[in-house]
């Protein structure tokens, strides 16, 4: 084999274009030389954008790798994103300390203003009111952060700006195609084996490793062949952003289980919250359609009613209006406050919705059987999807995020070619039986929980009660200690074994 | 020709030895002047330590260098450990560039040195990969940055070798630079060819006259300072149970009669062997030996601790812990 002696990939470019004036014949029949790339990442979403960021800046992988990064939608009103003071975007996230670590360097570009820390959390069973509270006044590291995804993103974006010389960002294009190109022969180089994707503007792009950072219905993924495995809940989540009584100090999580599934209020601002109600498909289509007033009547009784009143309020949402659901609010909890425990502590009162914010999706669980193939890696929602309960989707996304590129500056340390599964598999490893783990422990949370019968309404019920009384910093440490206690540990290693092999 | 696990490795160079059980050992001859003249071939020029049989038992499995989950799988998985040791001992463990060295798992905070600053380990290095096989040490050699010639005595191999090569780009247009050579150590030494580094990895196994072969090798390294790295699997009990017992006959990892357990060497005879290897009266050191061992749990090699004992007693004891060397 001919050896040429070049030293960076300046002249790489030089070189691929003086290889094609010499093979333009049989070049270009397949892809140009240029658009031979070391990653390609589909999908500009949070976990897409953050693993270009990641290879950019980091300081392996940034002055030899050539990286794209493809996406559909434009992107440009994202990276232009100036909110409006008391507007809040309805798609939000937690970021927990170990994720907001990894956006260490991001974190200056980010909208301050509009992140919410917060370090306290109630947690409550709908039929029995067993509660967990965890009040962290004394540690001051709160136990997870609120952000609007734009936030998130417009950092990402600014941060992936200042580098641009080494990745190619392509929005606004689509992914048309991928393939595996028939060798030809008279080749310089043999890419059979490297996928190639095909975007709508024509170009094809050879990639020595394709990411899979497409989400849930990932294109990366079905070219690959992986099954995803799992099931959809018989449930829709509705997400919206509230006004709340600005009075009260925004500062705490939090969610009631339902038998018709989870309600989640997440502070952004004094007086603004955000919320994420799990229920029935058909609850879901009405309490989306309902006037705001009565939407905001229909949280607060969701979070203070008890089952059988709201389950009142349920009936009356298709009767046109005809009830004021408002007053009928007031009564009832008038009356219920008598003989119930004035120690109970609900979320500020909901006064109202921002226009438009409501909008409602389909939950699932999915894994993907597996996270790699010779060449291809799946990330983020791609990979697995998880009920939103916890809070964790794009944690674990940003955690996937980070054990890749962990692999793959360790593949290039040691002059491994970063497609190759044995490298791979390493990520794998590291990332398949971690999210497996918690896309059960969620799942048995939800089903658990969505649940009115009275056997395993008492268990839970006993369990809740016993979590609280234990010291809740004790309770925190512990399911930290332990939960590294166990990726530590052999049989950790021995399962993920068995899972990956 | 054919890799397989680590169990010694030699280099040369400094006046103690550390116990392990890889060995690299690094020469230095001090006296540059006389160089050619005074490396003389080992032997006649037409004699050879290829042993035929050996070289056509690999022609056979040479299609499978590169598959995944083929007969070289557990070759493919030590080969990180073999890189990160080749860099570490010629002190070229970093990747750094620039002095801001601080690891950080957070992005977005590092300074943005020039591109031309970027100085991959072993540039500048002229390396030889001898037995080098499907090349599964030879692309990473060159990956980071080398210039390296992989050598097999099997045409075949070769060829696999060079066509696995045009599947990767950076392979070709630098910095490193690649060449697959159909040619013994004994032929090269004669062309005159000198190396910063020679590796010879699990190929010692499979020659003829290994004494011969390390002579060769050791002539090939660059007088005043280069360094062989050896690899091979021990000869203990525990290796032969692993390597022929387990390996080839119960779970056929690799195909029957791979290893031949006669040609085994211990840590200490490689040691002797090339310490006695002399050039103007120069004689290489084994600057440092390390054992390796596979974790039979998640399939990965990992280094043996310093205290782990190289000699021969000890040496069971270290392949209690090398446990999982199979196959080649």
């Amino acid at each position: 084999m001919s050896v040429k002696f070049l030293t960076n990939r300046t002249l790489f470019q030089k070189f691929s274009t003086n290889l094609n004036k010499r093979f333009l014949a049989t070049v270009s029949t397949t892809s140009k030389l240029e658009d031979i790339y070391d990653i390609v990442i589909v999908g500009g979403g949070i976990a897409g954008s953050a693993l270009a960021c990641a290879l950019v800046t980091s300081n392996i992988t940034k002055l030899q790798k050539r990286i794209a990064l493809i996406e559909s939608s434009n992107i440009s009103n994202i990276r232009e994103w100036n909110p409006l003071q008391g507007e809040f975007s309805n798609r939000v996230s937690s970021l927990t300390p170990r994720s907001v670590q990894f956006f260490k360097g991001v974190w200056q570009n980010i909208n301050e203003g509009r992140i919410k820390p917060f370090s306290d959390m109630q947690v409550w069973d709908g039929i029995s009111d067993a509660r967990i509270q965890y009040n962290n006044e004394s540690d001051k590291s709160p136990l997870a952060w609120i952000l609007e995804n734009y936030n998130i993103q417009h950092a990402i974006l600014k941060t992936l700006d200042k580098d641009k010389s080494i990745i190619d960002i392509l929005d606004n294009t689509k992914v048309q195609d991928i393939t595996f190109d028939k060798e030809s022969e008279g080749e310089q180089f043999d890419l059979s084996d490297w996928p190639c994707v095909e975007l709508s503007d024509g170009k094809k792009l050879k990639a020595r490793l394709l990411v899979g950072a497409d989400g849930f219905n990932s294109p990366v993924r079905s070219f690959a062949n992986i099954e995803s495995l799992g099931w959809d809940y018989n449930s829709h989540a509705v997400v919206a952003t509230l006004h709340v009584d600005p009075n009260i100090e925004n500062k705490t999580a939090w969610q009631r289980f339902l038998p018709t599934g989870p309600i989640a209020m997440l502070p952004l601002q004094n007086g603004y919250s955000s919320i994420v109600w799990s229920t029935t498909p058909n609850l879901a289509t009405k309490i989306k359609s309902i006037s705001s007033k009565d939407f905001a009547c229909l949280v607060n009784a969701a979070f203070q009613m008890r089952v059988a009143d709201l389950e009142y309020f349920y009936s009356q949402l298709g009767s046109n209006g005809s009830v004021d659901l408002q007053s009928d609010f007031e009564w009832r909890k008038s009356v219920q406050s008598k003989n119930s425990d004035p120690k109970e502590a609900f979320p500020p009162l909901v006064l109202g919705v921002q226009d438009k914010s409501r909008a409602g999706f389909p939950l699932r669980m999915r894994n993907a059987e597996s996270y790699i193939k010779e060449r291809i890696v799946l990330v983020g929602d791609a990979a697995h999807t998880i009920h939103p309960l916890a809070g964790q989707g794009l944690n674990q996304g940003l955690a996937d995020v980070q054990h890749l590129l962990k692999v793959i500056e360790r593949g290039i340390s040691n002059g491994q070619d970063i497609g190759d599964v044995n490298l791979l598999r390493e990520y794998s490893s590291e990332r398949y039986l971690s999210n497996l783990v918690m896309l059960g422990v969620v799942d048995k949370l939800h089903k658990l929980f969505c649940t009115d019968f009275t056997p395993t309404v008492l268990v839970r019920t006993l369990g809740l009660k016993t979590l609280n009384n234990l010291e809740p910093v004790k309770l925190v440490n512990l399911t930290r200690f332990r939960s590294e206690w166990f990726y530590n540990s052999p049989i950790y290693a021995i399962n993920t074994r068995l899972y990956v092999s | 020709m054919f890799r397989r696990n680590l169990s010694q490795i030699i280099t040369s160079n400094r006046q103690f030895f550390k116990p392990k059980c890889v060995i690299i050992c690094t020469r230095k001859y001090y006296s540059t002047e006389q160089t050619k003249s005074s490396i003389s071939p080992p032997s006649p020029s037409n004699y050879s330590t290829i042993d035929e049989s050996e070289v056509s038992k690999f022609n056979q499995i040479a299609n499978e260098w590169w598959s995944p989950n083929g007969p070289v799988k557990l070759l493919h998985s030590m080969n990180p450990l073999r890189v990160s040791y080749i860099r570490e001992q010629l002190g070229k463990s970093t990747f750094r560039v620039g002095d801001n060295g601080v690891k950080d798992n957070s992005y977005g905070k590092a300074s943005q040195p020039a591109l031309s600053h970027y100085h991959p380990p072993f540039k500048g290095l002229r390396i030889l990969d001898i037995g080098c096989g499907g090349g599964v040490l030879t692309e990473a050699l060159v990956r980071l940055g080398g210039s390296a010639i992989g050598a097999d005595a099997s045409d075949e191999n070769i060829k696999i070798a060079q066509l696995h090569a045009r599947k990767d780009p950076s392979l070709h247009i630098g910095p490193g630079s690649l060449e697959y050579r159909c040619i013994t150590a004994e032929k090269l030494l004669e062309q005159g060819e000198r190396f910063d580094v020679v590796c010879a990895m699990e190929i010692i196994e499979h020659v003829n006259n290994p004494t011969e072969f390390l002579k060769a090798c050791a002539g090939l390294v660059k007088p005043g300072g280069g360094h062989l790295f050896l690899s091979t699997i021990s000869r203990t009990p525990l290796s032969y149970f692993l390597t022929i017992v387990l390996a080839e006959n119960l779970f056929k990892l690799v195909p029957q009669g791979t290893h031949d357990f006669q040609k085994y060497l211990r840590p200490k005879e490689l040691q002797n062997v090339v310490e006695e290897i002399k050039n103007d009266d120069k004689c290489a050191k084994v600057k440092d030996i390390t054992g390796i061992g596979l974790n039979p749990i998640t399939g990965t090699w990992f280094k043996l601790p310093n205290w782990m004992p190289g000699s021969l007693d000890q040496n069971r004891n270290l392949n209690v812990f090398d446990s999982n060397r199979k196959l080649f």
